[in-house]
This record gives structure tokens, C-alpha cells and sequence, in this order.
């Protein structure tokens, strides 16, 4: 079985998305994977867009950007959608797309709209919708990496990883509903801690933290 | 000051009353350019002027995803020579934000979500808690308006996922109002836009 993942994320090999396709395919060693390792460009080359043609499984992983999916990989999307429309139906094959998407806020419910929108996608493309996870806290998931993954706080990320490794490796699989989990910590607990990496960061790029609040361009 | 080719003459001569109203659409194509025109003619006639973000395919860059305009150089993005810095002096003079976009996949369409993703500078990294969910707390001082226009949908699906979006959207800008989204179907009245932005501007 073919699986192409797609790490929807600027950020490349240090993303957490690519950290997250990682443990996909540690977990389903019985698939040959291609990665796509990162979208910048929103234009596919004609190379790319054979090569998702070709999968049984499209595993899409990205990072919610202002609530939904970022531009590039919309744009990208678009070209496999009318790549796939324009040619004819003895070239398409049945193929199956999971979706994982990490978003930097606590709550995994808030990446709920952007798996309607690739679930939308699918349907606009004639590829099978078969379940997502969205995951919250996902600026920790590559934070916490050297963590082992029994620790509790890991935990959902794990169980989330898992389900959906189970669903890509079972040629029929579909995850039963889209799943919202986040790392298990209080709300208050991981603002303390974002915003104190926050501030680490703003430090080592020489600003204090009150620099943090500039206002420019008001006129 | 705003660039003066942007502002519209108001009838009668008067000062300009208030803060204009920042439109983001992509003039390539024909319907949001249409709903451009239409919107520009009911600003006049409402005396407010417009701020218009044009979302040409490849005029933006995509967001990096580098946080730079949160930790490195605040509300700054590091790409300086496309429409980014525009749109967020725009976003950060605006009590209004007028977003025209086809509905693809119950979201803003490519050219419209590539520039949008770029109005990051104007949220702070820290987090407020707001209806039980974190957001991240606003840059600058005014609670922006964001008003929506949503045309050319596939299905109804896509319609509804595309008023939860904006909704959200709206949410994460530090404004909430549930009906600021219209949906323009080929079949609305011909007065059905004016009726609404009227309201909505005059609120």
C-alpha cells in the first residue's frame, strides 16, 4: 500500500508536523511512504502531483494557521483537486485521506473547522474522507520530544497517533469520528508555560519582555 | 497618513467622519471584484472611506510560520517587500475589515487565506481566555469589526462550515457577533449586500 504524507508545514524537517509523521511511520512499517516534506510553494510540480495521484493514502499533517488550513497548502491542494479533474477516471484510483492538524492553542476542538475543510476538499477532489485528529498545545509536541511517550502529559498524543496509524495500516481503516485531544495539562498551566517561551525567545533574540508589546504602524 | 489615491470622496465635501474600512479581496476574480465595486459605491454613499488590500495570487507570501513578528521584531513580519506590511498598517489603523472571498472548501479561497494567514502581527503571543478557549490577546488597542462576504460555495455544507470559520476568525481578532457574515447566492435580491453592509457599517 502506497501512503504519500503531506507536512503542510513552512517549517520543513524541524516542524511538528514532520515530528508527528515520524511516529506515523514508525507505526505502520507495512506501507511504503513517501513524505512531501514540507509545502512553501502552493504550486505543486507535475512530479508531486503524480506521486499523490499514485497513493492509496494521503495523510495530510499541518498546522492550523488564523483557524483553518495556511494558504500554501490550500493553494497546493487546489492544484491536486483540478489535477484530479482533468483526467480521466480510469487514471484515478479508490484513495483514502486522513488529516492530523496541530494548532497552537490548548484546545484540540479548535482545529474542528479546518477538518471540515479537508473534508470538503476530498469531496471537491473524489478521494475518500476517513477521519482526522486535531490536537491541541501542538508547539509542545516537538518541546516535549525526548520525553518517553508512556509519561502521562504524552499520553493523548500517543493514543491520537496510534488510532490513526491503526486506521492507515488496514486497508479498509477509517477513523469512526474525528478526534480533538490535546497534551494533558490544565489550561492555566500551559499559558504559564507558552508564555514563559515566549519570553524565553523574545531573550535570546535581545528583547525584554516588555518589548513584546510594541505597537507599530498606528497612524 | 493613508495613501490619498485610497480614500473616496465624500458628498458634500465633508472631513472624512471615521476610521476607513480595510477590504481584503482578490480583484483576479471577476465576482469579488464585482462585490469590490458594489461595496465601493455603498461606502460612498455611507461616507466611509476604504483601505483596499488586493490578494492577487503570488502577491503575498505565504506565512513562514517563524513567530519573528512575535519574538524578534514585534508586529513586524519578516517579509517586507510584498503586501504584508500593507495589509497590517491597514489592519492596525482599521475599525473595520471588510473580507470578500469565494467559498473553496468552506473557507477564504487560496489568494484570499495567503494574505489573511499574514495578519499575525497584529495578535501578541500571550494568551486571554475568551468563551472557554484561549486566543491570543490583541496587539493594538481597538477591537476590529470583521465583516464578511462569502460567495460561490459548492454545496450548503461548505456554506455552514464557512460562517463557523468566520466566526472563529472573528473570535481571534477579539470581536464576536454572529451575523457579521454575509452570503452572497446568485439568487439573492439585487439590494440584499447594500441592506446589510448598511446596517453593519452604521451599528
Amino acid at each position: 500500500m502506497k501512503v504519500v504524507a503531506i507536512n503542510g508545514s513552512p517549517r520543513g524537517e524541524a516542524s511538528n508536523s514532520r515530528l508527528v509523521i515520524s511516529y506515523l511511520q514508525e507505526r505502520v512499517s507495512n506501507c511504503e511512504w513517501t513524505v512531501i516534506p514540507s509545502i512553501r510553494n502552493p504550486s505543486p510540480d507535475q512530479g508531486m502531483l503524480d506521486l499523490m495521484l499514485g497513493a492509496d493514502v494521503l495523510v495530510l499533517v499541518f498546522p492550523l494557521y488564523v483557524d483553518s488550513v495556511p494558504g500554501s497548502l490550500m493553494g497546493f491542494l487546489e492544484s491536486y483537486a483540478n489535477y484530479r479533474k482533468n483526467r480521466s477516471k480510469n487514471d484515478l484510483r479508490p484513495q483514502r485521506v486522513f488529516g492530523f492538524v496541530n494548532c497552537g492553542f490548548i484546545e484540540g476542538n479548535q482545529t474542528a473547522g479546518a477538518l471540515q475543510v479537508v473534508q470538503h476538499f476530498c469531496a471537491d477532489a473524489g478521494v475518500s474522507w476517513v477521519g482526522g485528529v486535531g490536537f491541541g498545545s501542538g508547539e509542545m509536541i516537538s518541546a516535549l520530544k525526548n520525553v518517553p511517550a508512556r509519561v502521562g502529559i504524552r499520553k493523548p498524543l500517543f493514543a491520537a497517533v496510534g488510532a490513526l496509524a491503526e486506521a492507515i495500516a488496514n486497508p479498509e481503516g477509517r477513523l469512526p469520528e474525528n478526534q480533538f485531544l490535546q497534551h494533558r495539562l490544565p489550561w492555566w498551566a500551559f499559558k504559564f508555560i507558552a508564555e514563559f517561551m515566549w519570553r524565553k525567545q523574545a531573550k535570546k533574540n535581545g528583547l525584554r519582555s516588555r518589548d513584546l508589546f510594541a505597537v507599530p504602524d498606528i497612524e | 497618513m493613508y495613501p490619498v489615491e485610497t480614500l473616496l470622496p465624500i458628498p458634500g465635501g465633508r472631513a472624512v467622519p471615521t476610521k476607513p474600512m480595510s477590504v481584503v479581496y482578490d480583484p483576479s476574480s471577476k465576482a469579488g471584484q464585482k462585490i469590490f465595486e458594489e461595496v465601493e459605491e455603498i461606502s460612498r454613499s455611507l461616507g466611509v472611506p476604504l483601505l483596499p488590500v488586493e490578494a492577487l495570487d503570488g502577491r503575498f507570501r505565504p506565512c513562514a510560520g517563524c513567530f519573528s513578528c512575535w519574538v524578534k521584531t514585534p508586529g513586524v513580519c519578516i517579509y517586507k517587500k510584498d503586501g504584508g506590511p500593507g495589509l497590517v498598517r491597514s489592519l492596525a489603523n482599521s475599525n473595520l475589515i471588510l473580507v470578500i472571498s469565494r467559498i473553496q472548501w468552506g473557507t477564504y479561497e487560496t489568494s484570499v487565506k495567503t494574505a489573511v494567514d499574514r495578519m499575525i502581527p497584529i495578535l501578541h503571543p500571550y494568551f486571554i481566555r475568551f468563551n472557554g478557549e484561549l486566543h491570543h490577546r490583541r496587539r493594538y488597542p481597538q477591537r476590529p469589526k470583521l465583516l464578511v462576504v462569502g460567495f460561490g460555495a459548492l454545496t450548503r455544507e461548505e456554506e455552514q462550515t464557512f460562517i463557523g470559520y468566520t466566526e472563529s476568525h472573528r473570535n481571534n481578532l477579539g470581536w464576536r457577533r454572529s451575523r457579521s457574515t454575509f452570503i452572497l447566492k446568485e439568487d439573492s435580491p439585487s439590494d440584499a449586500l447594500k441592506a446589510w453592509l448598511s446596517q453593519e457599517v452604521t451599528q
